[in-house]
């Protein structure tokens, strides 16, 4: 189980999100290559930017910038492999993490603020979206003792459903900066 | 002859798919202002407005017509200043209130400016970014029962537009417009206007 920081490059670095990171080797042994589970929620830091705004009311300036304010909450599911390489320290290890395949769901949503709405218009305004769709996903790790470094970068939403009204920003492709722990579940046998 | 019957029905066929696909009705609707599409430049072909407080919006004639175009109009005939008239085809979104009294139902709005004389399509493009009225004329505007306004019954008042961007178009003599307006005419008031449009040379009559 992980958690950091996200960035997505999809959209200039400029949404960020804080994820968290559940991943499951099957089997679980930490020494040997083996099949990995991922899944992630990631929670929106508010990314930021600027729209025109226009008016006709006497008194006021005809074009002003606003701020826009975008919340980018997802989900993500990935299968793959995860090839461990051994150091020669014992518990300090490397890995890469090879995900071909998994579904994310993206939410997208939009605020503008510090405006008078009632006399200002915004040209071409964002507005909120839901988007899902399959994912890749590449990342590389180090162990240390149980402590696990983490970079992963997942690609968009590989087919992008088409939407009528076009925004200005596309689907995420995250890239996760993460810390974790491990934790072990053993078996018991009666 | 079955063969020819066949050819001919395939024609008919391929000829009525090609041409329902041909327009589409881009209207989105501002969640800030019910009723009214979103302000936008992305040549959507809408105008919209609150006339009296109720939603006009521009006819969208179906998938074979399309969005009822503007009209640009220069009219030079006056000795001393050449005038441009801006006419948009609309409609209210409830049906029932063209019953309310006679200019209801008339579906022109026009906003007409003073304009220098032998005003070109190069003077146009100088509005990007302008508000008229600009000095001491008047913008009038007029809802008429007919596009061109001469000699229809009509309610007319003074407004205001803003031309937020004007550009060139992809071909020659075609411009893409957006902005805002406003209007009083006597007791009808227009307010939150916004205007999107591809202009095409069948549009205007600007050299």
């Amino acid at each position: 189980m992980s958690t950091g920081l996200a960035f997505d490059l999809n959209n200039s670095g400029s949404f960020k999100q804080i994820p968290l990171s559940l991943q499951w080797m099957i089997p679980a042994r930490l020494n040997k290559s083996s099949f990995v589970f991922k899944a992630d929620f990631s929670f929106p830091v508010g990314g930021r930017g600027k729209d025109s705004a226009f008016t006709l009311a006497s008194g006021l300036p005809p074009a002003i910038a606003v701020d826009k304010t975008t919340r980018n909450t997802s989900w993500s599911f990935l299968i793959g492999y995860r090839f461990v390489f051994n150091t020669s320290l014992e518990k300090n290890r490397f890995f890469i993490d090879f995900l071909p395949i998994g579904l994310s769901f993206q939410s997208f949503k939009i605020s503008y603020k510090n405006f008078n709405k009632s006399d200002y218009e915004v040209i071409n305004p964002d507005v909120d979206m839901k988007r899902r769709g399959l994912v890749g996903c590449l990342g590389v790790g180090y162990i240390l003792n149980d402590l696990v470094f983490q970079v992963h970068a997942q690609s968009p939403i590989l087919v992008v459903e088409k939407k009528d009204y076009a925004v200005s920003y596309r689907s995420a492709a995250p890239l996760q900066l993460t810390v974790g722990y491990l934790f072990k579940i053993s078996k018991h046998k009666k | 002859m079955k063969k020819a019957l066949l050819k001919n029905l395939l024609l008919i066929f391929l000829l009525s798919f090609e041409l329902t696909g041909c327009y589409k009705r881009n209207f989105y609707e501002d969640p800030d202002d019910p009723g009214l599409s979103r302000f936008t430049n992305r040549s959507y072909n809408v105008t919209s407005a609150y006339i009296n407080s109720e939603p006009w919006v521009s006819v969208f004639s179906g998938s074979l017509s399309g969005a009822y175009h503007t009209s640009i109009f220069w009219d030079s005939t006056s000795a001393s200043r050449d005038t441009l008239h801006i006419t948009w085809r609309g409609e209210f979104s409830d049906q029932s209130l063209s019953f309310l009294s006679p200019w209801s139902d008339w579906r022109f709005l026009s906003f007409s400016m003073p304009v220098k004389k032998n005003f070109s399509k190069e003077d146009f493009l100088g509005f990007n970014g302008k508000i008229f009225p600009a000095d001491s004329t008047t913008v009038t505007v007029t809802l008429s029962p007919y596009e061109f306004i001469s000699p229809a019954p009509s309610v007319s008042g003074t407004g205001k537009i803003y031309f937020v961007k004007v550009n060139a178009g992809p071909h020659d003599r075609e411009f893409t417009i957006s902005g805002l307006f406003e209007g009083t005419l006597g007791s009808v008031l227009i307010t939150k206007g916004r205007f999107d449009y591809r202009i095409t040379p069948a549009d205007h009559n600007l050299r």
